[in-house]
């Protein structure tokens, strides 16, 4: 199946233009009805603060479940800084693995859907992608677990991460959207992968993990060609580069 | 903290005030406080909202009454918004649903548990086998669309195991009505329970007919459009035990007990303290709804609301039931109804049978979703070897397997 993959011109509704005599009607009455509430325009921000101000969290790091020789090490290492922020991290990049994997099945059954586009990428580009950040997830179950950690817990940056990654899912799993408009939605993700893993490397290292943080760089590299394919299938699809010149 | 629902006065309903700041307040958190917190919060919203449904019919029927009506109604809008806005902005929908069956398995059990009717307890018992399913299937939905593991939010508190199978839940309207208690020889927590449940039900119902359109991906689309099926099934049963015979102003007056017994409950096993003043403070306001509307009741039926009104039973037990489940499931999973009557499925009525075919001619979503499923910690990604994700070479020629 070799469907159009970028966005048709149409009768789009949404502008000024489209709504002709209307549109000017409407500025009409804009004149004629001036604002009734007065003061500052910054009212949302100035609630906003308010609230903050309150002191609320959206949650806390989970205490280690069990102290093997590994987490004592980190944890003295840790000592004065920051100890829970390693965990925390972790988790989050692990329910991001965990539901990147389910982004990419959601990619496979685009591509059956809508096909390919010439130069853009065979459903086993996908699966491999797809088995990447399966295998990044379950490393990270394993670290979590040898730190002391609960891989199965839900920590504040994991929690984020998901209310962040929402709408990628959302435009993953539209029947409406095309693969080459769900590549946008990828290109996000392998973003923030390739950015998260630095900082698992980094903070692995700070706390003398070289082991750890070798095998955090792997991911890190392993994302970075991912972010690479992602790219050009784009440029490819937008006709932004040539895919014979590729 | 024994209550007297008619001599407690509570406080006066020309005292029960809001401001807006006030309504919106912070929410629990959703990693931090105990399941048992979001199953108050998800509840007492749906007891507030059958006070605004109750209250809005009652109006178009009794002229008579609509000036007290709306006074009250007032005040109830806005102990709803205060007690739904606590839920907080990170709980997504799914989410949020899976707290709602989570209140629909823990409360309806503690409910069972607590009818000294056995025909209403068997009611119950029935229902709660069904939404035990719904969330097995909403955990696999959240598994298998988002990567996410329900567990995270009923902490453990509830099995994450297929009850009764929804596919198989679906039966003819008349096959949802029960036989109502009888209001002048019920007992009156079997009247409490009944509107509590209801309430619950109801809330339900409306919430996945809600949200299940702001779900990109067709198959949860079809899942909540399944399952907001059964909910509506769970009205119908549950709002056809109540005695239609009861007066307007019975029925309001028990509502107000109700909602006074609902929040005594939650102050009981609340732990969250900023929380648990919200339950006292909303306690001490339906007393003095109670006082209002018990004023009514003697003015217009000239009759002692003490016929109605009679001492609390124990509160609504806001723990895990895993036990009673696994039992009930363990022997009533094969039921259905025929009519009125609780039946072995080989017994269901021609209707229900021609309705259910109907309804899964192009097969049933709850099955998709969950083909297969087994809950594990961590998710079913857990069990695969580390870059192993079973995938299929084309789906051109998958099968979903029917549940028969």
């Amino acid at each position: 199946m070799k469907a159009k993959q970028n966005a048709s011109m149409g009768s789009n509704l949404t502008g000024l233009a489209a709504s002709g005599e209307r549109a000017e009607e409407m500025q009409e009455g804009m004149e004629e009805f001036p604002p009734t509430s007065s003061g500052s325009t910054h009212g949302p921000a100035v609630v906003r603060v308010l609230y903050a101000r309150e002191g609320g969290t959206i949650g806390s790091v989970p205490p280690p479940s069990g102290i093997t020789g590994k987490a004592k090490a980190v944890a003295k290492k840790l000592a004065g800084g920051e100890p829970t922020l390693f965990m925390d991290k972790l988790g989050e990049r692990l329910v991001f693995e965990r539901t990147g994997t389910r982004l990419y099945e959601a990619l496979v059954s685009k591509h059956e859907a809508w096909g390919t586009f010439e130069g853009g990428p065979s459903r086993d580009d996908l699966v491999e992608i797809l088995n990447d950040e399966h295998a990044h997830f379950m490393l990270l179950c394993d670290v979590v677990e040898e730190l002391g950690g609960d891989p199965t817990a839900m920590t504040p940056s994991a929690d984020l991460a998901a209310t962040i990654s929402e709408g990628l899912l959302k435009v993953l799993t539209d029947p409406r959207t095309t693969l080459l408009q769900c590549l946008e939605a990828i290109l996000v993700a392998e973003l923030t992968d390739v950015s998260s893993w630095e900082v698992l490397t980094q903070l692995a290292n700070d706390v003398g993990e070289e082991e750890l943080a070798q095998q955090f760089e792997e991911a890190q590299e392993t994302e970075e060609e991912h972010l690479a394919l992602v790219r050009n299938w784009l440029a490819i699809g937008q006709g932004r580069v040539d895919h014979a010149a590729e | 903290m024994a209550i007297h629902l008619l001599k407690d006065k509570g406080v006066p309903l020309d005292q029960q005030t809001f401001t807006w700041r006030e309504l919106v307040q912070m929410p629990y958190s959703k990693l931090d406080d105990d399941a048992f917190t979001r199953v108050r919060v998800i509840l007492m919203n749906g007891i507030e909202a059958e006070a605004q449904r109750f209250s809005h019919a009652c109006a178009r029927m009794n002229k008579h009454l609509q000036e007290p009506l709306a006074r009250v109604r007032r005040i109830e809008q806005h102990q709803q918004t205060m007690v739904n806005w606590l839920n907080p902005a990170d709980q997504s929908p799914l989410e949020t649903t899976i707290g709602f069956e989570q209140v629909a398995i823990e409360v309806t059990a503690s409910v069972a548990l607590a009818e000294p009717d056995e025909y209403l307890a068997q009611v119950y018992r029935f229902g709660l086998l069904e939404d035990f399913d719904h969330l097995y299937r909403y955990s696999a939905l959240m598994d298998r669309l988002e990567g996410k593991d329900a567990n995270n939010i009923v902490q453990s508190y509830s099995d994450i195991l297929p009850g009764r199978p929804t596919s198989l839940e679906h039966r003819h309207s008349s096959d949802d009505l029960r036989r109502p208690y009888d209001r002048r020889d019920a007992w009156f927590v079997s009247k409490l329970n009944a509107l509590t449940i209801m309430s619950g039900e109801h809330m339900t119902h409306d919430y996945y007919m809600t949200v299940g359109p702001t779900f990109a991906d067709p198959l949860a689309r079809q899942l909540y459009a399944e399952i907001a099926s059964i909910e509506e099934q769970h009205v119908t049963q549950y709002e056809s035990i109540i005695d239609p015979t009861e007066t307007w102003l019975e029925k309001w007056l028990l509502h107000e007990a109700n909602e006074a017994y609902n929040y005594w409950s939650c102050v009981e096993f609340e732990d969250n303290a900023r929380i648990k003043s919200i339950w006292e403070r909303f306690l001490d306001y339906e007393l003095g709804q109670l006082q209002f509307v018990a004023t009514l009741f003697e003015e217009y039926e000239n009759r002692d609301p003490a016929e109605i009104i009679e001492k609390l039973p124990r509160p609504i037990q806001y723990e895990s039931h895993r036990e009673f489940v696994r039992n009930v499931l363990a022997e009533e999973v094969s039921l259905s109804a025929n009519g009125t009557r609780f039946v072995e499925r080989l017994d269901e009525s021609k209707q229900t049978i021609a309705y259910r075919e109907q309804m899964n001619l192009d097969g049933s979503p709850t099955d998709t979703v969950a083909a297969d499923y087994v809950w594990y910690p961590g998710t079913e990604f857990t069990q695969f070897e580390p870059g192993s994700v079973p995938l299929p070479k084309s789906l051109e020629r998958e099968e979903i397997r029917r549940t028969t």
